[in-house]
């Protein structure tokens, strides 16, 4: 297959063909019939790589795979609102059982052990995440 | 550590480059496998912090794709692919054949994504 006619055909299956190189093409695949094949082939697979080539923009332009500043900004601000918020009830519980005299003295200690504890395993697990937030090679893995 | 991405048209990172001949095929064409160096496997199970799950919460009332967990799905892969390759490297082989994943959900919010292969020696045919 000469260089002309491959360019013509791939530029034919990208529908890139200028009246002249459409007619020249034509007139190869009169007499080339087994080509014409060949590139209604092409074409199809074409079609459908441009298929899903479509769907993926089309879902990436729904929500890009990085949020915005301004979609991090709102979604940022949201968890730390809730979290602060279940974080800030949570301990005012705690700190209404630890203070209320009706509640039996030993209820009074579990809690406090059970509190504290769960700070030391808290406190742990916060540590080993800051250090290593930056540097965890999979979070550049969108999906 | 810098390693080739792969990125998706759009942009989005969906893994790395591997170092060592992955494949789900038992035989690989043109090559022959010369030594097998036996099973090899790699596990990751991540999860994402609480922000996340509250946003996943959120989109499951919702509907549509949760991308909070579709990330949490890449990082275990690639991860698990890692330990994987790095476990075939070890062994001395060249390649991993027959791969395949499979997942199991550990916990609310954590999924654990296990590779599995048979590392081999290739050579050409």
């Amino acid at each position: 297959m000469n260089t002309e006619l491959e360019t013509l055909l791939v530029k034919a299956v990208d529908g890139l063909l200028t009246p002249d190189e459409q007619a020249r093409l034509d007139a190869y695949l009169a007499e080339h019939p087994e080509v014409g094949e060949a590139l209604e082939d092409d074409m199809a697979i074409k079609a459908i790589t441009d298929g899903w080539a479509q769907r993926i923009q089309a879902d990436a332009d729904i929500e890009p795979p990085r949020p915005s500043g301004p979609a991090r900004v709102v979604l940022g601000t949201g968890m730390v609102l809730v979290v602060g918020a279940v974080t800030a009830l949570m301990g005012f519980a705690l700190w209404m059982t630890l203070r209320d005299p009706a509640v039996p003295m030993l209820v009074r200690a579990a809690v406090a052990a059970g509190a504290a504890g769960a700070a030391g395993l808290l406190g742990y697990v916060v540590k080993v995440r800051l250090r290593s937030l930056g540097r965890d090679p999979y979070r550049e893995v969108d999906r | 550590m810098s390693r080739e991405l792969i990125r998706s048209r759009t942009g989005a990172v969906t893994g790395f480059k591997s170092q060592v001949l992955l494949t789900t095929t038992d035989e690989v064409a043109g090559r022959k496998v010369r030594e097998v160096k036996g099973l090899v496997r790699g596990n990751s199970i991540r999860a994402r912090h609480v922000g996340h799950d509250l946003v996943a919460v959120f989109r499951n009332l919702v509907g549509g794709e949760i991308r909070e967990y579709t990330k949490l799905m890449g990082e275990s892969r690639e991860q698990a692919l890692d330990r994987l390759m790095e476990q075939a490297s070890l062994l001395g082989a060249n390649a991993v054949v027959g791969v395949r994943f499979t997942t199991s959900m550990v916990m609310n919010g954590a999924a654990e994504l296990l590779a599995y292969g048979t590392a081999v020696v290739l050579e050409d045919a």
